[in-house]
Parts: structure tokens; C-alpha cells; sequence
């Protein structure tokens, strides 16, 4: 069991410590360009097994959630965005399914499934988790503007450097 | 047992997720300023809103006993107004504070117009105390006269009726004579019986005259809008636009006076 978690936990150390003592520094803008922010931990969320039951994997996104949260000092938003891009993930999962289907054992990554799969991966899961998370930071549909260009930078950054980062550290596949 | 585990596997991740997510909506509402002033801020928007449609509505439904209370509220203001303007038969101490007039309030439960001869119904008879040939005034003039009563309702001869006269007098100088309509238009009726030597100007305020025990003395009726005298008469024809409209009444006073019967039987023996 602590053998197959290890990967788990390690991801989760580095990705978090990422998210937290780096990417939350980086202001790319003063005007509108202050809304762009790059979120990386979802990968954490998209990579938990298969194999677990829906309750485990949201409750522990949700966990995953309010640790970034007691780093950005935004009690929920993170929070909540998680757990609810881990209760869609089945559905993302559903849209995207390949020919052969799934199976529970597999490891939702790109060298199990190809480019073509990890890519629309990311980017539906990303977008689902990024719409939340702005929602519940403007928590209002009134300035629905805002909340799109919020949103639209955020998914671009981070799309794109999840993507990167996927295949920087994970050449092989 | 085995039932539990079914369910928890079958409904387990919505049953997670919708706990966890309320739980996160809580701490977003509880711990972020901006999103607690905007909660609390829309909360109590939609809230008045829902209890001011809940008022509005609420008030809408009790309309009608709020106006029925005024009515009666009416009523009593119209006693002790009449209590000091009306003449008493007797001059002691006591009964000069005691208004004959006593005002009932009633609602208008069927109205006519524009029929040659007009009938009105009302929701107050004889056992609110209401008898044959009393009158009925509204807050800005008359409306008739009782015709017919039953234990709960009473037919009220309109103002507009030939068969309806009422003494009515100039308020500028008293001179009297008698009201009825020409069966022309529902806002006109016509003053009849002024000696034509009389001053009479246009704009002059018709009141009733207090020569009937019908109706108390200065109510007012009407304006003065036109006025001559007919060829080969000593009176003169004059047209009195009504205060009220009465198309558009919905709630009378019935008018008791309290020395009706004495003044019946006293006036009906001298007739015979």
C-alpha cells in the first residue's frame, strides 16, 4: 500500500510546495493581466487513481483544496473548486474516453492514453476547475466579464504549463 | 447492513461531494470578506424583496378590512362633525351635544348609471338599524334614498332617478329649492324651484338644505355651472354638476335620523 502511495505522495509535496512558494508569486501584470494566474495542483486531482470510490477522491481533493487554500488565505474557494471538479471527473473522463475504454488498474496519464487524450484532458478538467474557483473568488454572476477574462487567462497559463511540464518531466512517452 | 453499503457505493460520491462542497461554500461566505459582503448584501436583497412581495400581498388581502374600518372610522368623524352643525328639537344643555344624525357605513354591492331610472344595493338593512326613506350620502355629496330594505340589505333610490327629489339649497345665500336629474347626463342634475328673484351665480356651491329630516343641513352637493329661467316661469332652471362621481363609488353612509319615527308619525298626522 505505502509502495503505491509513494508516487502519490511525493507528487503531492512537490506540486503543492510548486504551487505555493512559486507560482503563487508570479504577478504577470498590473491592469487586467493581475487576474492571470497559474494553477498547477489540479494535475494532482486529474492523476488520482481509478481504482479509488468517488467519496475517497473527493474528500481527498477536498483536502488537497484547503491546503493550497491555507497557503492563498482563501478559506473554500480552492476547496470547493476541487471538490467539484473531482465529483465532474468521471463525467470529463466520460467525454474523452478512448475506443477501448478504461481500465481501473491503468494510470491516467500520457503514456498510458497518448497526447491526443492527456491534452483534452487538461484542458476540459482545467477549465471546469478554473470556471469554479473564479466563481467562488468574484462570487458573483454580475461582472460575469471579469469572471470570464479571469477565467480564460488562468486556463491559458495554466494549460499551457501543465502541458509543458508533462512533457518535460515525462520525455518517454 | 448490505443495503447501507450498496447505497454508500451507489449514492456515496454525490453524498461527498454535496457535503463537502457546502462545507466549502460555508468557509468561502464565512472567511473571505468579499464574499461575505456580497452574500450577505444579495441575502438581504432577495430577502426584502420576498417579504415585501409577502407584505404587499398579505395587505392586498386585507384591503378590504382596512377599508371598511376606515369606513366605520368615517362614520363616527361624521357623527360628532353633524353633532355640531345640526339644529336639535330641543335646547337643553344635554341634547344640544346630541346630534340627531347617525351615520352608517355600507358598501355599494351593486351601482347603476345610465338606466333612465338608476338603483343602487347595499350591504347594510334593517338589522343594522337601516329603514325606508332614509338617506344616503357619500363623502363629497348625496346618493339617495332608501327604497326598499331587507333584514341584511337595502335598494337605495338613486340620485339619479326622476323619482328622486331632494330639498338642496345656495350655500352663499340660503336660497332653497328642490334637486333632481334630467335623466341627460350621469355628472348633472338640475335645481329647480329658486324664486327667479333670487341671486344666483355661476360656481355657487348647492348644498342640502336641511328642510327634510333626510339629510343633515350642509352637505355639499354640487357647483352652479348654468343657470336661466324658462319662458312663462318664476323659477329659475339651474344645472348642478355633481362632487361625486358616481361611477366610480364603492362606499356609502346611510343616514338615521334619531327622531325619524316621532317626525313620521308627527308630519303623517298632519296630513290627514
Amino acid at each position: 500500500m505505502s509502495q503505491e502511495l509513494r508516487p502519490h505522495i511525493i507528487r503531492l509535496i512537490f506540486l503543492v510546495l510548486l504551487q505555493v512558494l512559486i507560482l503563487r508569486q508570479i504577478q504577470l501584470g498590473e491592469d487586467w493581466l493581475r487576474f492571470a494566474e497559474i494553477l498547477i495542483y489540479p494535475l494532482l486531482l486529474m492523476m488520482l487513481p481509478m481504482r479509488w470510490s468517488p467519496a475517497i477522491i473527493i474528500l481527498v481533493a477536498f483536502l488537497i483544496g484547503l491546503i493550497i487554500d491555507s497557503f492563498y488565505d482563501t478559506p473554500g474557494v480552492h476547496a470547493g473548486a476541487s471538490t467539484f471538479s473531482a465529483f465532474f471527473r468521471p463525467v470529463v473522463l466520460r467525454i474523452i474516453s478512448p475506443r477501448s475504454g478504461y481500465d481501473p488498474k491503468q494510470h491516467l496519464t500520457r503514456a498510458t492514453f497518448g497526447m491526443t487524450w492527456m491534452a483534452s484532458y487538461i484542458a476540459i478538467f482545467l477549465f471546469v476547475h478554473i470556471l469554479i474557483v473564479q466563481l467562488l473568488t468574484v462570487f458573483t454572476f454580475y461582472y460575469w466579464d471579469e469572471l470570464l477574462l479571469r477565467t480564460g487567462l488562468t486556463w491559458i497559463l495554466s494549460v499551457s504549463i501543465i502541458f509543458l511540464a508533462d512533457i518535460i518531466f515525462n520525455p518517454k512517452a | 447492513m448490505i443495503n447501507l453499503l450498496y447505497f454508500l457505493s451507489r449514492y456515496g460520491g454525490l453524498l461527498t461531494f454535496v457535503l463537502l462542497e457546502l462545507l466549502s461554500i460555508y468557509l468561502v461566505v464565512r472567511y473571505n470578506q468579499t464574499q461575505r459582503d456580497i452574500y450577505l448584501n444579495s441575502s438581504r436583497y432577495y430577502s426584502g424583496i420576498l417579504l415585501e412581495k409577502t407584505t404587499q400581498i398579505r395587505q392586498y388581502a386585507s384591503m378590504v378590512e382596512v377599508a371598511d374600518s376606515l369606513a366605520k372610522e368615517n362614520a363616527a368623524l361624521y357623527n360628532r362633525l353633524y353633532s355640531q352643525l345640526a339644529i336639535t328639537p330641543r335646547d337643553t344643555e344635554v341634547d344640544s351635544l346630541l346630534s340627531p344624525f347617525e351615520f352608517i357605513p355600507a358598501r355599494i354591492i351593486k351601482n347603476s348609471i345610465n338606466q333612465p331610472n338608476n338603483n343602487l344595493t347595499l350591504n347594510k338593512g334593517e338589522l343594522d338599524g337601516v329603514r325606508e326613506g332614509m338617506g344616503v350620502m357619500l363623502s363629497k355629496g348625496v346618493l339617495g334614498i332608501v327604497r326598499t330594505t331587507s333584514p341584511h340589505f337595502c335598494r337605495v333610490l338613486s340620485l339619479l332617478n326622476s323619482q328622486t327629489f331632494i330639498s338642496a339649497a345656495i350655500k352663499r345665500n340660503s336660497a332653497f329649492g328642490v334637486i333632481h336629474w334630467d335623466g341627460l347626463l350621469p355628472n348633472k342634475v338640475v335645481l329647480e324651484e329658486i324664486p327667479k328673484h333670487l341671486d344666483i351665480q355661476v360656481g355657487d356651491t348647492v348644498i342640502t338644505s336641511g328642510h327634510s329630516s333626510v339629510f343633515p343641513p350642509g352637505l355639499e352637493i354640487g357647483r352652479v355651472t348654468r343657470y336661466h329661467v324658462p319662458s312663462g316661469s318664476n323659477s329659475f332652471r339651474i344645472e348642478v354638476e355633481l362632487f361625486a362621481d358616481l361611477s366610480r363609488i364603492n362606499r356609502a353612509y346611510i343616514i338615521r335620523n334619531r327622531y325619524w319615527d316621532e317626525l313620521q308619525t308627527l308630519e303623517s298626522t298632519e296630513s290627514k
